[in-house]
């Protein structure tokens, strides 16, 4: 009985206790003082259930509630504590403007990650996924300028369609089986592909796949640079996390998405680097790495999908890839908010996150590709990937080059946080740590060259350009695909504000009835002329709900 | 069953009327009665509603009938589903009764304002513990008579006119009403009404004469229910007093619209019925059409009332959707709705009341830092508002995880998609609201706020943050033995006690 207490403690714990810090920000003074000195290492407790294992559950919680770790969230958990840990004790120290917001956002974001992390039912895995996406918005609107409240728009827009498409999969999973424990999703009934298409579709969003990625360059800029730390650190990576959960390989009928989602992933992949070549500011340029390396780790389930027997043992090299990536970009953006480029030693130290993902051999990056490698292999895609995969090293090399060249320019006068350089350190060893202690084999002797040769090929392909005085890459505008779109729907938007506008509507009269009758026919005459827009919407919405009720087969 | 308990279901009906007629006697000066009088009836009222749900839960039956004319008879019984209703109204009264007081503080008329509103109960009581067509019937249109003195309380030029457009509706209505009822009378004599429907013998003989019905009795208390077009009335209505709002909104006429509607698919035609008379899906076009223009006219709207008002006419539809598909999942995501969008909807509705009077905030624009102003208040609001949104793990999460649900398992994978139309379109005019409350900066009031004692203002925010904690509640523990949920679950399959 006690044992039971305890696990459900355990378990309970790093989801309800950013909750209860959350509350205590409300009350000025000693409470919030409290709240925001505990905050930062909150995320700390998600190791508690990690290291303890077990299930725990209540069957009158939510919709019937069930917590436990297992070898899909090992890494993500692990990543959490870490990366959220350090970038908490950055914010506590750096950010003391707008504190409750910052801090209701944190808290609540984690609440919710902690949430999705450890459910191991379909409803609460969602209830946490959802919480985490509006809470990452507060996060986002932290400035609250302009272009905060922009980025903020198109993620909320995003994040929320991206939910719904995944709600519309949940709902078709739970007709079938009910709120299903998560590790039988494999073996249960084949859902139609449809809706696991819009299940991918939605988690794509989350995860920063061209073209769903407009997001992420717009809201990294203006958010606070530990909140981006932890945005493309980890909350994009629940985006897998959710592609893992609610289509797991093995399950039936999931290898068709394999070559599909292998070629957006590398599409991602290249398409984001040309992207991020176009910008000027680093933290942009960050954001365009994130979605180019997720298109990578998109790639890696790809492969996973394609080759499900051999998922148990590619499993823990997804982890070490993405606990590779999550780390060193966190320590990037980290060292956005501290002048790198103060002093040499700063920029050695920013240097390595970037040798890391731009996979230079013997760093954490050189390890996670041999991953890739494995998997893409098992996968049996055809002879081509060996060579784009080296193409899209070459890709991050250049991307990260221009990164340093970007921050290597600021000298403002910030002090080095421990917390960054504790990042850099923890991204530099904790993804060895954890590949060794899962018997992870680095092959180092194939692995050397062919992290070699595409910085090789960056370095020259920086040196020839940097020879023709002519050569100049276009800037390209934040958000890219978003700012063709945003004008004309802004335009409807406002059109539909305008024919609509009701303070002008009502008023009483009380006027005999023929004349009443006869203004209300002025009126309708009148409204039927000035209302094209949202009247040919209304018919049309009409005739397409009954058009579908009168389809064959629909009842 | 002692012959005693008989007399449970009239004198659930009866409490408020005893109470309204002591409150008319006692006159305008007497308030420290007439507020006792008011608590001690929605006490007794929740009290005895308790006790008849035990015993219902225990298996007994209850029945009063009273012969008005030979061959008419007045029935009132209390089967599960009548205790979800009553319970909801007399659980919502009680917290509505305390924040009327508090709220009418200051205001003229107050006897007659309690007088009716106490009538107002019984006829809602009636309503629920209704057990054939006829007393529905009389108990409905008595709703809409003790209704109307509330809805024209101000007496200005726009509350007459409301009241007027009200009555307008809601008669006409009636008369509908009372000629399907007729005419069922004639086909099928006393309609008494049984799970699963009684008209199943009639289907073959006299099957367009019964969807004729039909569509007059969904007509007739889709006026109440604001079904698009029927729903005309809702919006001018705001113009009464915010516990008046709340009360119509939340617990009773529109309630009652769709609880007439849930009694006519279930228990006088029944869902097999409805299906083969090939009048469900024309009722789920119109319910899924109600929530999608409820939505599109509520995102229009500046006004805050009326966009809640809006916001309620494409909810409800929930309800009637969820009935209409059919179904285990589809009808449990129904029926809860009604008691899920009753508790959010009267604390938005109990929030832009406090609001209204103190500090005179009639629109959205006017909402600009009210949170930190009044947070407690403004954190019931914001709680309500994403439950309505759906976020997990508040009330309206449930509904839309069973009606999403139910709608794939009754065959109509496109409602699946205006569901989840209508959940953004919630977010896009909910959103904005929550963000100007604590995002935005205080925009200067254009009047000075007015002053209320400190136990009514206690009393308002409390209304609001109980029914608030409630929605999070009803969320959270969903899946316990005593939620709404289970007893729905439970009245869906037939298995109560």
């Amino acid at each position: 009985m006690s044992a039971n207490i305890l696990a459900a403690l355990l378990h309970a714990l790093p989801v309800l206790a950013p909750l209860v810090a959350a509350l205590l920000l409300a009350r000025r003074g000693r409470s919030r003082a409290l709240a925001i000195g505990a905050a930062p290492w909150l995320p700390l407790s998600l190791l508690l259930p990690l290291v303890s294992g077990g299930q725990t559950g209540s069957p009158v919680l939510l919709l019937g509630l069930t917590l436990g770790t297992d070898a899909v969230s090992a890494p993500l958990i692990l990543l959490c504590a870490l990366a959220w840990t350090l970038a908490g004790l950055y914010a506590r120290a750096r950010i003391q403007r707008d504190r409750v917001l910052l801090w209701s956002g944190w808290l609540t974001s984690l609440a919710g990650i902690s949430l999705a992390l450890l459910a191991q039912d379909v409803g609460s895995f969602y209830a946490g996924y959802a919480v985490l996406s509006l809470a990452s918005w507060l996060l986002v609107i932290h400035a609250r300028s302009a272009d905060a409240w922009r980025a903020g728009r198109v993620y909320l827009v995003l994040a929320l369609a991206g939910e719904m498409a995944v709600f519309a999969g949940v709902m078709a999973i739970a007709v079938r089986v009910g709120n299903v424990a998560l590790v039988n999703l494999a073996c249960s009934a084949a859902l139609d592909p449809g809706w696991r298409a819009l299940i991918l579709a939605g988690f794509a969003v989350k995860l920063g796949t061209i073209p769903l990625h407009v997001w992420l360059p717009l809201a990294h800029p203006v958010a606070p640079v530990p909140a981006s730390a932890i945005l493309s650190g980890v909350i994009v990576k629940a985006g897998l996390f959710g592609m893992l959960r609610l289509v797991p390989p093995g399950a039936s009928g999931t290898e068709l998405f394999g070559p599909v989602l292998f070629g957006f992933g590398l599409f991602s992949a290249f398409a984001a680097v040309l992207l991020g070549l176009g910008q000027h500011r680093p933290k942009v340029v960050l954001a365009y790495s994130t979605v180019s390396q997720m298109g990578l780790v998109l790639a890696m389930y790809a492969a996973l999908l394609m080759a499900p027997e051999l998922a148990p043992l590619l499993l823990p090299w997804l982890g070490l890839l993405v606990l590779h990536h999550g780390l060193n970009k966190a320590a990037l953006f980290l060292a956005c908010g501290c002048a790198p480029g103060r002093s040499r030693l700063r920029l050695a130290l920013v240097a390595l996150p970037a040798l890391a993902i731009a996979g230079a051999p013997l760093s954490s990056g050189m390890y996670a590709k041999t991953g890739l490698k494995q998997a893409l292999a098992a996968a049996d895609f055809g002879s081509g990937w060996l060579v784009l995969l080296g193409l899209s090293s070459v890709a991050s090399a250049l991307l990260m080059w221009h990164f340093l060249c970007l921050v290597q320019k600021d000298r403002h006068y910030h002090s080095a946080h421990p917390a960054w350089i504790l990042m850099t350190l923890a991204g530099l060893a904790v993804p060895w740590l954890w590949g060794l202690s899962h018997s992870l084999d680095p092959q180092p002797g194939h692995a050397l060259w062919p992290s070699l040769w595409p910085l090789l090929v960056a370095a020259m392909l920086v040196w020839v350009a940097r020879r023709m005085p002519r050569f100049r890459i276009p800037e390209i505008p934040a958000g890219d695909l978003v700012v063709p779109l945003e004008a004309p729907l802004g335009a409807l938007v406002a059109r539909l504000r305008r024919v609509a506008d009701s303070d002008r509507r009502y008023r009483v009269k009380l006027y005999p009835v023929h004349v009443r009758i006869t203004l209300m026919g002025l009126w309708l005459e009148r409204k039927m002329s000035a209302m094209p827009v949202a009247g040919a919407l209304i018919l049309a919405l009409g005739g397409l709900m009954w058009l579908a009720s009168r389809s064959p087969g629909i009842k | 069953m002692t012959a005693g308990q008989q007399w449970l279901p009239p004198a659930l009906v009866l409490v408020s009327t005893l109470a309204a007629v002591i409150i008319f006697v006692a006159g305008e000066a007497r308030q420290r009665l007439r507020i006792a009088v008011n608590l001690a009836a929605a006490l007794a009222k929740l009290g005895l509603v308790t006790w008849i749900g035990l015993e219902v839960l225990g298996g007994r039956e209850f029945r009063f009938s009273f012969e008005l004319v030979p061959g008419l008879e007045l029935i009132l019984h209390a089967d599960a589903l009548s205790i979800l209703f009553a319970s909801l109204s007399a659980l919502l009264w009680l917290v509505t009764t305390i924040y009327a007081i508090a709220y009418l503080e200051q205001s003229q008329n107050r006897a007659r304002f309690f007088g009716f509103f106490s009538l107002c109960v019984s006829a809602t009581m009636g309503i629920a513990m209704a057990g054939n067509l006829l007393t529905l019937f009389i108990f409905y249109e008595l709703l809409t008579l003790t209704t109307w003195p509330l809805v024209v309380h101000n007496g200005s030029r726009a509350a007459l006119e409301a009241g007027r457009s009200y009555l307008r509706y809601t008669l006409s209505a009636g008369v509908m009403l009372l000629l399907a009822m007729v005419w069922l009378y004639g086909l099928a004599g006393n309609a008494v009404f049984r799970s699963g429907g009684f008209l199943e013998p009639l289907a073959a003989t006299h099957g367009p004469a019964l969807t004729m019905i039909f569509v007059m009795l969904v007509t007739g208390f889709g006026v109440k229910a604001a079904l698009v077009p029927l729903h005309g009335w809702l919006p001018k209505a705001m113009v009464a007093p915010a516990p008046v709002s709340a009360l119509l909104h939340a617990v009773a006429v529109v309630k009652a619209g769709a609880f007439g509607i849930i009694r006519v698919v279930e228990d006088v035609y029944g869902p097999e019925l409805v299906a083969q008379l090939g009048v469900q899906t024309p009722l789920v076009v119109v319910a899924c059409w109600t929530i999608v223009i409820g939505s599109l006219f509520a995102l229009r709207e500046t006004g805050l009332k009326r966009r809640l008002a809006y916001s309620t006419v494409s909810q409800v539809s929930y309800i009637v959707l969820g009935v209409a598909m059919g179904g285990l999942l589809a009808t449990t995501g129904g029926m809860v709705h009604l008691v899920h969008q009753g508790m959010m909807k009267v604390t938005l509705f109990f929030c832009a009341g406090i609001w209204g009077l103190l500090l005179g905030v009639e629109r959205i624009d006017q909402l600009d830092g009210l949170g930190r102003r009044m947070p407690w208040v403004g954190v019931a609001f914001s709680v309500a508002a994403l439950g309505m949104m759906g976020l997990p793990p508040l009330a309206g999460f449930v509904s839309k995880w069973y009606l999403g649900s139910g709608a794939l398992a009754a065959g109509y994978p496109w409602v699946l998609l205006v569901l989840i139309s209508s959940a953004l379109l919630n977010a896009a005019y909910f959103l904005p609201l929550v963000r100007r409350l604590w995002l935005a900066e205080h925009a200067p009031l254009e009047d000075a706020p007015v002053m209320i004692g400190r136990l009514p203002r206690l009393a308002l925010a409390s209304a609001a943050v109980v029914t608030a904690a409630l929605t999070l509640l009803l969320g959270l523990l969903a899946t316990h033995p005593l939620s709404p949920l289970n007893w729905v679950l439970q009245i869906v399959r037939g298995t109560v006690a």
